[in-house]
């Protein structure tokens, strides 16, 4: 575990326009270290947006975001993967072709052109018995160990959300995206998700960052909430200060 | 069980060794074997980017061609022999393909599809047209047959068409395993993963457009071997064996034979070259045979020869069909 316990994420100054659209007007806010945070915020009001900036799918037109308090802006995904950024997708994504396992082992492999195109006659893409049995456990622990080794297409939106999560640990990142976990969650298990959620970091450590729709969901989760509305930062602290804001209710029922 | 298919592996390939010694065959039948290796080579090179890397190029006999001229002139111009000509050509096809890559790899699917049929014709025009260089429609004749060499004191003369034949049966081989190794690596896994989900490999940490030109330039080397073993056959590089439908033909063969398999484009090429000759159709009826089988199998076996035939093994194991298709 390379050093989770030291990270910190700050978004400074971020401004960001489609055509005439502002999706994003001078964002700023630092988390400081390892911990649940939430992003909140109606409709339109940019979480997306700076979600794809800070995993480096859209680049900023200004602003820095800095990772350890080194600017990481523009580094492309796979390089920000390297200096431990892991991300889920709001629609989902998973290599549906592969087992579980093999989900889950894929992000432990080195992923360097030169290096794999070195070891093509050399070594064969397997995996450590070590890494097999921390992947059966995560699996586990997901609830997906009777699929570990059924191709990942025969899992229901739900279980592939789960997979998606604990195949972005696996890899161990020291900051972890999640967008939107509990979109299209059948509302029964999304207990069941905010304890895995809860449970795999007290035990991986690190930054989690949680963008989210479902209110309930996110205020028992994060200790930190950042709220946005129109394209900024409209307030922030712990879950019952943004309960309690004249400003957050305002913007929701506005 | 593995060695079960070691050994069934090892007996199909003595029976292609001796095929030369099988008495009553006619040079023809060798002829149609020859030429079956020579379309399966570039077809394992599409198999990789088309089949594992999920990028289909439409100009893949542009590049087989680049071998093809390039190991020609080499060998007709500057008197090289082909054993130093075969590296060559597969570098010059390779560089192209970073090349060409590098170039157009940017662009999504279709798009890409489109760049790629239309640097195959423009290579066409270059060599229908380039006259000094390549000679112009009429083509590049009088490019030799390997020099023969001597292998454990006997002397293996290329010249003539069985071991001719048993060095494209040989140089598939070769093709087949660096397939093998290459789908097995690292470098594999990331290619499939590019395949099934190019945005989520991206966020896992793969260098998608980095792989994607090395992948195109592999395919290319591979496919430029191919061309040289061509035109060392046919003695002469014309820029008909290389224009726009036979680069359709090589997605065919490789979609027939099963892509994403290992063993796919060997069997599609067999399918692609044998069976037509084999039932006396003349050539102007072959691409509609081809047509119907593709066709059908696209119908009843969207996973090619190759998938129809693990789908056999799988069921004489008495497996259930769990694992997902596409797993070579």
């Amino acid at each position: 575990m390379s050093d989770a316990a030291a990270i910190s994420l700050a978004v400074a100054g971020v401004s960001k326009s489609f055509g005439g659209v502002r999706a994003l007007a001078d964002v700023s806010f630092a988390l400081p270290g390892p911990g649940l945070y939430g992003l909140i915020g109606p409709n339109g009001a940019g979480k997306t947006t700076l979600f794809d900036v800070i995993a480096g799918r859209q680049i900023a037109d200004a602003g820095r975001v800095l990772l350890d308090g080194r600017p990481v802006q523009g580094l492309r995904p796979h390089e920000l993967a390297a200096v431990g950024l892991a991300r889920t997708f709001q629609e989902c994504r998973i290599f549906p072709e592969w087992t579980c396992l093999e989900n889950l082992l894929f992000s432990l492999r080195p992923k360097g052109l030169a290096g794999a195109l070195g070891r093509i006659v050399t070594r064969r893409a397997t995996a450590a018995a070590e890494a097999i049995r921390d992947a059966r456990r995560l699996l586990a622990l997901a609830t997906l160990d009777a699929y570990a080794d059924m191709p990942a297409s025969v899992l229901s939106f739900g279980q592939r959300r789960l997979l998606e999560i604990v195949a972005a640990l696996m890899g161990r990142p020291r900051l972890l995206l999640l967008d939107e976990p509990a979109a299209g969650i059948n509302p029964g298990l999304l207990g069941v998700l905010a304890d895995l959620i809860r449970m795999l970091h007290a035990e991986r450590g690190g930054l989690f960052l949680i963008v989210e729709h479902n209110m309930e969901f996110i205020m028992g989760l994060a200790r930190h909430i950042v709220v946005m509305h129109q394209g900024a930062v409209l307030e922030e602290g712990p879950p019952a200060a943004i309960q309690a804001s004249a400003r957050v209710i305002e913007a929701y029922l506005g | 069980m593995r060695a079960f298919e070691i050994i069934g592996g090892l007996l199909a390939l003595a029976g292609l060794w001796a095929l030369p010694q099988w008495g009553e065959l006619s040079p023809y039948v060798l002829h149609i074997a020859t030429l079956s290796a020579i379309y399966a080579i570039p077809a394992i090179g599409l198999n990789l980017m088309l089949g594992y890397g999920g990028l289909v190029s439409l100009g893949h006999a542009g590049f087989v061609g680049i071998g093809g001229y390039a190991a020609g002139l080499l060998m007709v111009d500057a008197g090289w022999t082909f054993w130093a000509a075969l590296p060559a050509a597969m570098l010059a096809s390779g560089a192209a393909g970073a090349l060409v890559g590098a170039l157009c790899l940017r662009l999504r699917t279709h798009f890409f599809m489109i760049v790629t049929l239309a640097f195959g014709l423009i290579l066409h025009a270059v060599m229908n047209n380039w006259e000094e260089l390549t000679r112009g429609p009429v083509g590049l004749a009088g490019i030799p047959r390997p020099e023969a060499i001597a292998l454990f004191g006997a002397e293996i003369a290329f010249r003539r068409l069985p071991d001719f034949y048993r060095l494209t049966m040989a140089a598939a081989m070769a093709a087949l395993a660096v397939q093998a190794l290459i789908v097995r690596s690292d470098f594999g896994r990331m290619l499939a993963a590019i395949r099934q989900d190019e945005v989520l490999a991206s966020a896992r940490g793969v260098p998608v457009m980095a792989m994607k030109v090395a992948v195109f330039a592999i395919g290319s080397a591979i496919a430029g071997a191919g061309g040289a073993f061509k035109v060392s056959f046919l003695r002469v590089a014309a820029p008909a064996s290389f224009d726009m439908l036979e680069s359709i033909n090589i997605v065919l063969i490789v979609i027939v034979g099963g892509a994403g398999h290992l063993l796919g484009p060997v069997l599609g090429a067999g399918l692609f070259v044998a069976v037509p000759e084999a039932l006396r159709v003349a050539s102007a009826w072959r691409l509609v045979v081809f047509g119907l089988v593709l066709v059908l199998l696209m119908r009843f076996a969207p996973q090619g020869l190759a998938g129809l035939a693990a789908d056999a093994v799988r069921r004489l194991r008495g497996k259930g069909a769990l694992r997902a298709p596409g797993h070579a």
